[in-house]
């Protein structure tokens, strides 16, 4: 056996070229002087320009779009909280959820007697408790139940004499019965 | 033989759960260790095996174990009308469960049927009753400020105003906004929360969450026991226990502290919501005592307008 880089004459050492890219090759033999050894190389038929061409054509080169379309919201790395607070699950088993309506059937299971559950509700304020009405009629039961305030809450006893007053007259004079369209949208 | 097949149509008709028993032929199961225990209610009987008549084994086998708690005096109650329910009294020493007897229960208040509508009813009754809304908008004439004229009639080009509060402005009075405190207080009829009651605990029986239980009682105040003993019994998430005082034994009282969805509960506090919100009621026995005795008085009672028959219909 011998080496081929002595039968290529003018060549000191072997270089490898890689073909240029998108070529068509052709594999070709060359007929050496001292053998008839065919060694076969490759050589270029033609150049297949339309394969360089970009596959998407790229528009607004070097632009850069500060606006990124990743997900369904824009996510900009920014460091900075958002503008909504952080989620937090409802607690179902606060003690006031988890014993919620622990009193309402007093009436029934309760040992005393004349125990009402409307009682119980302490988050209701005194004139409130137990009653069920419009505006006018709210008001009035507040001024006739309220009366000392007036010295004290100068103001708000005012506003609410004037309001009184005015609901008065709207009902009896504006509408028809308690019953009027106009009534029963307040 | 009647009662039988009595039996059979009842429980194909509302699909009664695997607590009901047959109450000719009984078979008690007990575990390898029962310890005697005090049992402390009026009405339950602690009857020895010999002098047993209501459980009759049919097998040839004697039974292994005795049984503590057997049968319950129903009052009210008339057998060949109604049938009673039956559910069995478990431990809460152990985590594991122990059976401690089978007794009766009041058909009328556990064998109710089921009206969803009256449920919903006292549901909605308790959410609204004591609900108030708050909202309030200020008027034109609450507002501060808003006397005077801000400019005259004619002359200048401007729009005619009387005042800076009207409800044309900004920061002006609302002309017919929500007004004051609002509320919506009802009561719901008297006898159709007496039977909201009575179906909820019959819908609790038969979906197999209600357990009846000796006492509170429970070896340690750690919170892993109970957790432990909820899991192993397979009761729902929540459970609510219920005793017939409001002063607690102090190691539930304890454990229940730091576990939200297990609460305590005096029978007085019982309620529709609650039921439903807890996926298990546990009832001790003096507390279904108390409340068999409270509900049956208040369903035979015949000095009201309103007779509580009107609502133990199966149907409107």
């Amino acid at each position: 056996m011998f080496s081929i880089s002595k039968l290529v004459t003018g060549l000191s050492r072997v270089v490898h070229i890689s073909p240029p890219p998108n070529t068509l090759l052709l594999e070709t033999s060359i007929r050496l002087e001292a053998s008839s050894l065919l060694v076969p190389s490759k050589g270029t038929v033609r150049y297949r320009y339309f394969e360089d061409k970009p596959k998407v054509l790229m528009r607004k080169y070097g632009y850069k779009d500060k606006m990124d379309f990743k997900g369904p919201l824009p996510r900009i790395p920014t460091g900075m909280p958002l503008p909504m607070p952080l989620y937090q699950p409802k607690k179902n088993w606060t003690e006031k959820k988890a014993l919620f309506g622990q009193n309402d059937y007093i009436d029934i299971l309760g040992d005393q007697e004349g125990l009402k559950p409307i009682m119980f509700q302490t988050h209701i304020p005194q004139w409130l408790k137990g009653f069920h009405g419009n505006e006018f009629q709210m008001l009035i039961r507040k001024h006739k139940m309220l009366g000392n305030r007036v010295a004290s809450r100068p103001q708000e006893w005012h506003n609410l004499r004037k309001r009184i007053k005015y609901l008065y007259r709207f009902l009896n004079y504006n509408t028809k019965s308690f019953m009027d369209k106009k009534v029963l949208r307040r | 033989m009647q009662t039988l097949k009595r039996l059979s149509i009842v429980s194909d008709l509302f699909g009664l759960s695997k607590n009901f028993k047959d109450i000719r032929s009984v078979r008690l199961y007990f575990g390898s260790e029962i310890h005697p225990r005090p049992y402390s209610s009026t009405q339950a009987t602690i009857i020895d095996d010999k002098t047993n008549e209501t459980a009759v084994i049919q097998d040839d086998e004697p039974p292994k174990e005795a049984a503590l708690i057997i049968g319950r005096q129903l009052d009210f109650f008339n057998p060949d009308l109604r049938l009673a329910r039956q559910a069995w009294v478990e431990n809460l020493d152990t985590v594991e469960e122990r059976k401690l007897g089978l007794v009766d229960l009041h058909p009328s208040i556990f064998g109710a049927f089921p009206r969803t509508e009256i449920i919903s009813d006292n549901v909605v009754w308790q959410n609204l009753y004591k609900h108030v809304n708050w909202n309030k908008m200020e008027t034109r004439g609450e507002r501060r400020g808003g006397g005077r004229k801000p400019w005259p009639q004619k002359g200048l080009g401007k729009a005619r105003h009387g005042s800076i509060r009207s409800p044309l402005w900004i920061e002006g009075g609302k002309a017919h906004g929500p007004r004051g405190p609002k509320t919506h207080f009802y009561m719901l009829p008297f006898y159709k929360r007496v039977h909201g009651l009575c179906a909820t605990l019959s819908v609790k029986l038969a979906q197999d969450d209600l357990k009846i239980v000796d006492t509170l009682d429970i070896p340690s105040e750690d919170p892993k026991f109970l957790e432990q003993l909820v899991e192993a019994r397979k009761w729902g998430i929540s459970v609510l226990f219920v005793d017939d005082s409001d002063i607690m034994p102090r190691n539930i009282a304890l454990a229940t502290d730091s576990i939200h969805h297990i609460n305590l509960m005096p029978l007085y506090g019982l309620n529709v919501y609650s039921m439903l919100k807890h996926e298990t009621l546990v009832l001790t026995l003096a507390a279904v005592n108390k409340l068999e005795e409270k509900l049956l008085f208040h369903l035979n009672r015949n000095d009201s307008m309103t007779p509580a028959r009107r609502y133990q219909n199966a149907h409107v």
